[in-house]
């Protein structure tokens, strides 16, 4: 099995942990106000989501859950909720596209965004059930806008940016150009 | 691949959903020891980003830079208009120096014949801020000083116009610092000059609530708001802000602390005050043995047990 990706076996990995790094980093530089502007983008979920629906043979879940779990310790979210969600949405896109490998961006958009904003609004539920303090609602909101508004540009850059295509089901090769 | 892939898949499906399955619940049951054991994985979080984060800094210090530079940058279409209100401004302040110095003299020489013996002064430690929560759902930010420093959690922080936060989180080279304005902070306040007992609520908007007023209509804005020291962690006095009425008419506090500009922190080390926990005893003729114990309640139970 493993030979099958012998020259990609690496390469999508590394790119992939030093970009969630890099958004990491963007994020945890100092120039915050003291108080809530408008939130950032989840950038990383986004471009966990263009990615997986891309390539998921070159994406681990094993890294996805290690640097979400990071994310949630540096980011002092509740560690270890908004990594399952993922898991759960990532698991859902895989077993979307294994369905339906031909699909027009703009699908693929009104589904990531679908899944997104389920997640979030889910992350706020499972909070709330616990009785954990969650952010004001209307900051939420702003965040799923944010994502979907920014989602397409995620798209571009996974494209354009990286060459990801999508690979079709039983095709070894992961460069192919559809 | 001589093996049908339909066969192979449903096999390898089924497996796989069990392992993602028990992911699932791993995480979801750190997520729930974090709600049990909150303590333990908050001392563990301090523990990632103590490792984690200032190995950024190298990188991050040049950008903070860049970004800060082009902020002064955008101010210098403003600087005419700043001038001539800083000139005002000065000479005002000019005037006000001259009272104030008056007034310190006289209270330096009430004090001294009052006999008033002030606290211990403050010292402090100062950090740098080398990163912040990362969303802007949470308001706090990083200092590089830690438990390497003798920083300990719940220390006041100030960034010397005004109070900045208070210490939440300490690593060994970090510390975490959860500012007034974050959801989660609430602090005890006096309002001046009315002295009323409130508590400063934090709500991720730039001017913190006041809550908890015992009479709102003693207070007006501009009062200036101060730390009440209530509860034994915060020293007392500590410039806030000034108090505000803003269009939703809930008293808010414009805050001192110049919070779009986080660069250097002090760590106020305070002293744990000395906590008055019995009520009063019973007042009673003093028989012989009775005043002898009275030091040693205080003190160890090794001392208390010769008297015993």
């Amino acid at each position: 099995m493993a030979s099958k990706y012998v020259n990609s076996g690496w390469y999508a990995p590394l790119m992939y942990t030093s970009f969630a790094f890099l958004i990491l980093f963007v994020q945890l530089l100092p120039l915050s106000r003291g108080y809530a502007g408008l939130p950032f983008p989840d950038l990383l979920f986004c471009l966990t989501m263009a990615w997986v629906i891309r390539q998921p043979e070159n994406l681990p879940l094993g890294l996805i859950v290690i640097l979400f779990l990071l994310a949630d310790f540096l980011l002092l979210r509740p560690p270890g909720l908004w990594t399952a969600l993922v898991v759960i949405a990532v698991e859902f896109m895989k077993s979307r596209i294994i369905k339906s490998r031909e699909i027009s961006w703009v699908v693929e958009w009104f589904t990531t965004s679908t899944v997104m904003v389920a997640a979030i609004l889910l992350n706020r539920a499972l909070l709330t059930m616990f009785v954990v303090s969650t952010p004001p609602f209307s900051l939420e909101a702003l965040l799923m806008l944010f994502n979907v508004l920014v989602y397409p540009l995620v798209i571009l850059f996974v494209r354009f940016g990286l060459g990801l295509e999508r690979s079709k089901k039983g095709d070894t090769s992961a460069q192919k150009v559809i | 691949m001589a093996r049908p892939p339909n066969k192979t898949q449903d096999y390898s499906g089924a497996i796989r959903r069990i392992l993602i399955g028990i992911l699932v619940f791993f995480l979801l049951a750190i997520f729930v020891l974090w709600r049990i054991d909150s303590v333990r994985v908050e001392r563990l979080r301090s523990q990632i980003i103590d490792s984690v984060v200032p190995n950024f800094s190298w990188a991050s210090a040049p950008v903070t830079g860049i970004m800060r530079m082009v902020d002064d940058f955008q101010a210098y279409d403003r600087i005419y208009n700043q001038n001539q209100e800083l000139r005002r401004e000065l000479q005002q302040m000019s005037a006000w120096k001259e009272a104030a110095l008056q007034l310190e003299q006289q209270n330096a020489k009430l004090l001294d014949l009052n006999n008033v013996r002030l606290a211990p002064k403050l010292t402090f430690v100062t950090g740098v801020v080398i990163a912040d929560a990362g969303s802007q759902f949470r308001q706090s930010v990083l200092l590089n000083v830690g438990a390497r420093d003798g920083i300990i959690d719940g220390w006041a922080v100030t960034d010397g116009l005004g109070l900045a936060g208070r210490i939440s989180g300490v690593g060994a080279n970090t510390s975490r610092v959860l500012l007034l304005t974050d959801g989660a902070s609430r602090m005890p306040v006096t309002v001046l000059p009315s002295g009323q007992q409130a508590i400063l609520s934090g709500d991720s908007s730039p001017v913190p609530t006041l809550e908890f007023v015992e009479k709102p209509d003693l207070v007006r804005p501009g009062d200036s708001v101060v730390s009440s020291g209530d509860g034994g962690v915060f020293p007392n006095g500590l410039l806030i802000g000034h108090v505000v009425r803003l269009r939703d008419n809930r008293l808010r506090v414009r805050l001192s602390a110049d919070y779009e500009r986080l660069e250097f922190l002090r760590v106020l080390r305070s002293h744990a005050n000395p906590v008055i926990d019995n009520s009063g005893n019973m007042i009673v003729a003093p028989a012989a043995e009775t005043i002898a114990p009275l030091p040693a309640e205080t003190d160890t139970p090794t001392t208390g047990g010769d008297n015993g």
